[in-house]
């Protein structure tokens, strides 16, 4: 069964214009999701793999479909090596 | 017997008292604080920290020391000055509170204000200082101060602190032994009549946001950023987010939805006298 992708708890969020600013406290770090990174964090609740996140947006937005598998494992990529994400 | 003054610097809801002796102590405490916000609060509290500076009458030395601990002992008051202006705005920030305090510079023009929000060696001061000769009213080139519900902008008001890398700059609008420059070791500080003779202070409402970014061979470029770019790299320059509520993050969000943010990277003034002079002119048009 693969491995599904979960938000990190701590961290605050401000919605700008359908982008995300997400800051956790107890590291400091302030990180900027675009309009995709945006829908990909929200998507990520541990309930589904990196597999079905890229089905739901590509049946959302058939016309990028051809690109949404990379967008969404390079971002899934970025949240785990900034650690905003774990996998369960 | 000696008799120690004490000059009080608030700003931001911190306190800091520089206990000073000597002629030479207080030309420092003169030089550096004359511009600095007013002690508008009655002082029933004791300041956070405290600085003390003696100046020897047998060997026109200069000693400070925070608390027990010596920061600056020698003959040159240009780096005895860099060094109190550095602790003092250290310990402002770290102890501020009631709003959010941004690494920034800040200029204003007929109530307009101008924020200019970036790290050490980003090009604030000489960007401050560009804008200061074009007829703008310098405020300050380190700390900002936006208070909780508001967007003017309180600026603690210094003379402009040059990195050595710069000199030769400002070195090409103004002579090196002008009165009101303090030159050492690790820069140059710099009173703003220098560059403005009728240079006022005030509380200006935030009508732009420029983050500047200057680097010797830089192309340059000026971009508007959408809102949630320039609200991270005002986050980034935020130094007081411990202590505000939520981390000032829903605050910086505020400020970043309303006010246009431009990035720019830069190389020289005359890259800014060609492309800039029309974005700090907008800031006067009707919204």
């Amino acid at each position: 069964m693969s491995q599904r992708p979960r938000r990190e708890p701590d961290y605050c969020l401000e919605v700008i214009d359908n982008e995300l600013l997400l800051f956790h406290p107890a590291r400091t770090q302030i990180l900027y999701c675009n309009e995709t990174a945006s829908l990909i964090w929200q998507l990520c609740d541990g309930q589904r793999s990196s597999e079905e996140i890229t089905a739901l947006l590509a049946a959302a937005f058939p016309q990028a479909a051809e690109t949404i598998a990379a967008d969404v494992a390079a971002t899934l990529q970025q949240f785990m090596q900034q650690g905003a994400i774990e996998w369960v | 017997m000696s008799l120690f003054q004490r000059r009080v610097i608030a700003f931001a809801g911190s306190l800091v008292a520089i206990d000073y002796d000597g002629i030479p102590a207080a030309a420092i405490i003169d030089f550096l604080f004359e511009a600095a916000p007013p002690l508008e609060v009655q002082l029933d509290r004791e300041p956070q920290v405290t600085l003390s500076l003696q100046a020897s009458a047998e060997t026109a030395e200069l000693i400070l020391y925070r608390d027990n601990l010596l920061l600056y002992r020698g003959n040159s008051p240009a780096s005895c000055a860099e060094l109190l202006l550095g602790e003092t705005c250290h310990w402002l920030a770290f102890h501020s509170s009631g709003g959010l305090v941004f690494h920034a510079a800040a200029l204003a023009r007929q109530e307009h204000g101008v924020l200019l929000p970036g790290n050490s060696g980003s090009g604030k001061t000489t960007l401050a200082a560009w804008l200061t000769i074009h007829g703008f009213d310098y405020l300050t080139d380190e700390l900002v101060w936006v208070p909780q519900d508001s967007s003017k902008l309180h600026s603690f008001t210094r003379p402009l602190n040059f990195k050595l890398a710069a000199r030769s700059l400002w070195r090409s609008w103004q002579q090196a032994s002008s009165p009101g420059v303090w030159s050492g070791p690790q820069g140059d500080l710099i009173a703003p009549t220098v560059f403005n003779s009728t240079n006022r202070v005030s509380t200006p409402q935030i009508d732009l946001i420029i983050f500047p970014s200057y680097a010797p061979n830089a192309t340059f470029t000026l971009q508007q950023l959408p809102p949630a770019q320039a609200g991270l790299k005002l986050m980034q320059c935020l130094v007081n987010a411990r202590n505000v509520p939520e981390y000032g993050l829903r605050t910086v969000a505020q400020l970043a939805r309303q006010t246009p943010a431009y990035l720019l990277n830069y190389a020289g003034f005359e890259q800014l006298d060609t492309h800039l002079q029309a974005l700090v002119d907008s800031i006067h048009e009707p919204k």
